[in-house]
């Protein structure tokens, strides 16, 4: 059911009725100030990428789950140091994409491996899974952290190469070298399950 | 389906990566979690200071203590000195009548020769 709220002179509209930076920096200066309600409803505009963000790092559900917690619990320590609503959309990419990067590498078995030598996925499974979005999140899931993390960056955020720079304290170049790779990387592996299952449904 | 096409793979990878927002229960976490960092952080209260009057029946109370030490040890000083007096008059009482009685003996023997 829709509501649909009548604002009367001289109070202010209501935040989601604002602009998203405007809205976003009343939030933050009242979160500031010590309004629980306020640093949830912070919490809610960017739970959704900082939760995506980490789940698409570390690989791991519940990781992921915890880790985000753990961001949004030094964005309140930190609080006082946050100066706008665009600020907390870049520290927050920023401390989750460290965090999950490092967090990743030990639940690594391995070293990391150049994109080159990682190994090929596994055989598409018996159950027919149609929905290629699964099947491309199991081969990111099988690069490194690093590439996983750039390609993250530009495809779940939309980042410009040299905001991911920026975002990951990683020189530019490597930044395109990542992707340039990982998208080589998965373009192929994608198709050859494109062609498996083709074969596959061919009969 | 073809992953040929750049477009058309980058626009199945953005599906791939799409945010997904873990709830409401996500968000109670954070805030229950928040609240209790809070609690913690708080420096404890220092003890309330008192009116400066609440101190002054201590205060009495020592001067008292101290003064009744020093009257005690007073009275004792007094006393040793009243009962060393004593002793120096008796012992000179003592020896005037030793005195006395050497110089009767002197005498009665000056008035026998």
């Amino acid at each position: 059911m829709l509501l649909k709220l009548t604002v009367p002179q001289g109070v202010a509209a209501p935040l989601e009725a604002r602009p998203a930076g405007a809205a976003d920096d009343e939030r933050l200066a009242r979160a500031r100030g010590g309004d629980t309600v306020a640093f949830a409803d912070l919490v809610r505009r960017y739970q959704a990428m900082v939760f995506s963000l980490a789940w698409r790092i570390v690989n791991n559900r519940a990781l992921a789950e915890e880790l985000a917690q753990d961001v949004f619990l030094q964005l309140h320590r930190n609080l006082a140091t946050i100066e706008s609503g665009a600020h907390v959309t870049h520290w927050l990419r920023r401390v989750v994409a460290h965090r999950a990067i490092d967090l990743a590498r030990q639940l690594a078995r391995r070293p990391q491996a150049n994109l080159a030598d990682v190994p090929e996925p596994a055989a598409p499974s018996v159950e027919r899974d149609p929905f290629m979005v699964r099947r491309l999140r199991a081969l990111i899931a099988t690069l490194p952290a690093a590439p996983r993390a750039v390609l993250t960056l530009r495809f779940q955020e939309d980042l410009e190469p040299s905001e991911i720079a920026r975002v990951l304290d990683m020189p530019l170049n490597t930044v395109k070298s990542h992707l340039r790779r990982g998208l080589a990387v998965l373009r192929g592996r994608a198709q050859d399950l494109v062609e498996l299952r083709s074969h596959e449904l061919r009969g | 389906m073809s992953f040929e096409d750049d477009e058309r793979f980058e626009q199945e990878l953005r599906r791939a990566f799409g945010a997904e927002d873990p709830g409401e229960v996500f968000t109670q976490r954070v805030v229950n979690r928040v609240t209790v960092d809070a609690v913690r952080s708080v420096p404890p209260r220092p003890p309330a200071r008192a009116p400066w009057w609440v101190a002054l029946p201590f205060a009495a109370s020592l001067v008292v203590a101290v003064g009744g030490v020093a009257w005690v040890q007073y009275a004792r000083h007094v006393e040793e000195g009243e009962r060393a007096r004593t002793q120096v008059l008796t012992a000179l009482r003592l020896t005037s009548e030793k005195l006395n009685v050497v110089r009767s003996a002197v005498i009665q023997a000056q008035e026998l020769r």
